[in-house]
């Protein structure tokens, strides 16, 4: 149980204080509404780019890392297609040093050309190196481009093409900052070595005077039902055929997310689960499977992906899965694998609590989906779930007409130097 | 109204105090090193056997032998461990790298009793079988494949290889024809003699390890007693110059750039580790504020240090376009000249002082990060005081101290450059 206090400020800023008096360190976790879907359509990318222009300075802290290290501290953050997330991890007695630093940056920061042009030089670089420079970097950009016809998961995170991200313009920029860069638009949480009380009191004096913009509502569409199975099959500069399969699940809060996690873990987690000991160990297809849910805030995927042995085929890998999938659907889900999920779940939930970093992390998103207090609770939802729940869930989504199947087979050229095509 | 244009006072971290530790030893020679944790559920128990590639008659003997354990004993099959191990909620994760082969467990307190007996029994009686050493192979010889389609990967494998020599335990690389030729009777043979309670060390983090102590107590008191010998090598001298690779893939070059250090016991490791931080070891370095920060020209530019029992490498690398290869590696070259030529400044000194306490602190937060921690200073040879000396050490840093140790060890003609395009 992680017991922590809430209060809002009245800018709209959600704050979550724990106390953990056996650390030496406080973190500060602020999640934006901020993420990739937010992008416009033809500058992909953008989200992405700003959490980069975040570290850049603002008004009052030309500088953010400098004072931020003379302070002990440690930074990071990540993008993806909801939200933008920022931490600070430094001694607890330094707390209002990320305070200061945080604050600045969400209503002044410093949005100068220079800056900009060379953020985005490093975006294009990471994009080179994350995206064509991996064997199946370029996955995660036919998945969701077949996944979704309309919503805004259908780019990824990092933008669509190396072209939208270098199109993308300062003006943008500072009118994407503007609009979801807000404190009524963050969730802050703060866990660590601190005293409650004081903790807020610092919150309330460096963000108390940041203007809210009043809510800033966007409507992102929908995704219409999806009919039909999708393919796409890549010929290109891989070691080996795979074969990745993405199934439409619902949004996270929906009362069916715990079964289908659970579900993804029967398929995916561990050296006994399902795909591995029937594809890997006993058949013998594939090197290596896994299955997972994305965990994306509306409505997410359910990925099964796998490398295939030498000798076969990606379409003989997918046709191995389906008959895996097929037999979930089936056969009976004994109480032992139950009892197996239920208690990984459990033991993932008990370490999660033993670093401020994983609290504070976890108080603010899940405040961020509604309800900072999921975090304690949303284990009595795993512990209810059972046998039946998980064959409906299988029966609900492995149905071809939801599945997008992207397949990778080696190409027999020398040295290709491949990109992504969108179509 | 909060002054924004000063900010808020700075305080510095005056002292980093490692919690207390406690100690006992197993039946042959195994010590236990643990931290008892108020109030979690959670254990976290590392064993560390003293059996990698140090000991090896042959290549990939240690990572081998340490891989099948898992994959049955006498007393379970290998879908019998999954299974029990998975159902507990734990995990139990077996890895094997240059020096120790490690087996480290995850679980909730109340299921130890059942891990502790598959531990036990995978530990003592591997059963090593022909099927489980072929499918090993077949998975090790992907994942190459896959590896070796990785330019980063290409660039690492030639430095070190060109560093300590291609049979060296620290440079040598695996390869198809080496998974092939391991047999298994080899491994056997390995488990049998370097599978010994005086080769083991056990790193535990619980609420209750006193009453876990008890039942390591009897599971070691079937482990052979005794300890073996690191086998020696000759590391060759090697002179500064440049390799070339071909590229597996065009998307991006790779550079690699190193040189052979020292092992981890050195009276230079505070300084070097130091030094390394102010060159590329942090965001706020000096690779990161030149080549990326300032110029554009990687996402991911860093330098580090790696120190082993015998021998030890410094390292620096960046990804970039092929055609700034030439650039960023003027600029990581003038960026160790500017080292040894000048002075580090004492608002940048400050910084990384800083800086590293706040590093080392945070690794105190929360028990499984604590235990890593003292993990990493007991297996390298440390111990707390020792521990304390190099936090000393750091705050003494100065200037001068720097540019001696950058001239005594960042030559940029003494370096090895791997060109990966």
């Amino acid at each position: 149980m992680v017991e922590y206090i809430r209060h809002q400020l009245s800018n709209g800023l959600v704050v979550l204080v724990h106390r953990d008096p056996l650390t030496p360190m406080v973190v500060t976790n602020v999640v934006y509404n901020a993420g990739s879907k937010f992008d416009p359509p033809h500058m992909t990318g953008m989200a992405h780019l700003l959490e980069h222009l975040m570290f850049g300075g603002s008004k009052n802290a030309p500088n953010f890392d400098t004072p931020q290290q003379l302070a002990g501290g440690e930074n990071n953050a990540y993008t993806n297609a909801d939200i933008t997330n920022y931490f600070q991890v430094l001694p607890g007695k330094n707390l209002e040093v990320a305070l200061w630093l945080e604050s600045d940056r969400m209503s002044f920061l410093n949005l100068d050309q220079k800056t900009f042009d060379i953020q985005k030089a490093v975006v294009l670089e990471e994009y080179n190196e994350t995206c064509l420079n991996e064997p199946y970097g370029d996955v995660w950009h036919y998945i969701h481009h077949l996944a979704y016809k309309n919503y805004p998961y259908k780019w990824p995170t990092i933008g669509l093409t190396p072209e939208h991200i270098a199109g993308i313009g300062l003006d943008e920029v500072k009118r994407f900052y503007k609009s979801r860069y807000r404190p009524e638009n963050a969730v802050l949480s703060i866990a660590g070595n601190v005293d409650e009380d004081k903790a807020l009191k610092a919150v309330e004096k460096w963000f108390g005077d940041l203007k809210s913009e009043g809510e800033s509502s966007v409507n992102l569409g929908t995704e219409p039902k999806q009919m039909e199975i999708r393919r796409k099959e890549i010929l290109s500069m891989v070691p080996h055929p795979a074969v990745y399969m993405a199934f439409h699940i619902p949004d996270k809060v929906n009362q069916r997310f715990p079964t289908i996690d659970l579900l993804s873990d029967l398929l995916g987690l561990g050296r006994s689960c399902r795909l591995n000991e029937i594809l890997v160990e006993e058949k013998e297809i594939f090197s290596a499977v896994d299955a997972y849910v994305n965990g994306a805030n509306d409505m997410g995927l359910f990925i099964i992906e796998g490398k295939l042995n030498e000798g076969f085929s990606s379409k003989q890998g997918e046709q191995a899965i389906w008959e895996v999938l097929e037999e979930v659907k089936k056969e009976k889900v004994m109480p032992s694998e139950i009892e197996k999920l239920q208690n990984t779940f459990a033991t993932a939930h008990a370490f999660s609590c033993t670093s401020s970093l994983h609290k504070a992390m976890n108080l603010a998103h899940y405040e961020n989906l509604g309800d900072a207090n999921l975090f304690n609770t949303e284990i009595e939802e795993y512990m209810r779930v059972h046998e039946e729940d998980l064959k409906r869930e299988a029966k609900t989504i492995f149905r071809p007409n939801n599945a997008s199947i992207v397949t990778y087979e080696p190409a027999k050229l020398k040295r290709v130097n491949h990109k992504f095509h969108p179509l | 109204m909060p002054d924004r244009k000063s900010g808020p006072e700075i305080f510095e971290i005056d002292s980093i105090q490692l919690p207390e530790f406690g100690k006992f030893d197993l039946p042959g020679g195994s010590e236990v090193h643990y931290l008892q944790t108020a109030y979690s559920p959670v254990v976290r128990m590392e064993i560390i056997i003293d059996a990698g590639r140090l000991k090896e008659d042959f290549p990939l003997q240690s990572r081998a032998t340490a891989a099948l354990l898992k994959d049955g004993s006498k007393n379970f099959s290998r879908e019998q461990i999954s299974e029990i191990a998975d159902r507990t909620g734990g995990s139990i994760s077996i890895t094997a790298g240059l020096e120790f082969a490690s087996i480290l467990i995850h679980c909730l307190e109340s299921q130890i009793d059942k891990i502790l007996e598959i531990v036990g029994d995978i530990l003592l009686y591997p059963s090593y079988s022909q099927k489980h050493l072929r499918k090993y192979i077949q998975r090790r010889k992907n994942r190459l494949k896959e590896d070796l389609s990785i330019n980063e990967v290409l660039a690492y494998r030639k430095l070190t290889e060109e560093l300590f020599g291609p049979n060296h335990p620290y440079g040598y690389n695996s390869t198809a024809n080496k998974y092939d030729r391991i047999s298994l009777s080899t491994l056997k043979e390995f488990h049998q003699m370097h599978y010994r309670s005086g080769n083991m060390k056990v790193f535990l983090s619980c609420q209750h390890p006193l009453e876990i102590g008890e039942k390591l107590n009897q599971l070691w008191s079937n482990i052979p007693a005794g300890y073996t010998l690191d086998n020696t090598f000759e590391t060759p001298a090697i002179a500064g110059g440049k390799t070339e690779v071909k590229a597996a893939n065009y998307a991006q070059a790779s550079i690699r750039v190193g040189k052979k250090l020292f092992p981890r016991n050195h009276p230079d490791f505070a300084g070097m580790y130091f030094l390394n931080t102010v060159l590329g070891g942090f965001f706020g370095s000096r690779l990161t504020a030149e080549v990326r920060e300032k110029q554009g020209l990687t996402y991911n530019v860093f330098s580090t240090i790696e120190t082993f029992k015998m021998g030890g490498f410094f390292l620096a690398g960046c990804e970039t376009k092929i055609l700034n290869v030439d650039r960023v590696v003027d600029l990581l070259f003038l960026e160790f000249e500017k080292m040894r030529m000048g002075l580090v400044p004492d608002p940048e000194l400050q910084l990384v002082k800083n800086y590293l306490f706040g590093f080392f602190t945070s690794m105190l937060d929360g028990p499984v990060n604590t235990m890593e921690l003292y993990k990493l200073l007991i297996t390298e040879g440390g111990n707390l005081e020792s521990f304390d000396s190099m936090i000393e050490d750091f705050r003494k840093m100065d200037g001068n101290a720097l540019v001696n140790l950058a001239n005594k060890y960042l030559k940029t003609d003494e370096m090895r450059l791997v060109i990966v395009r």
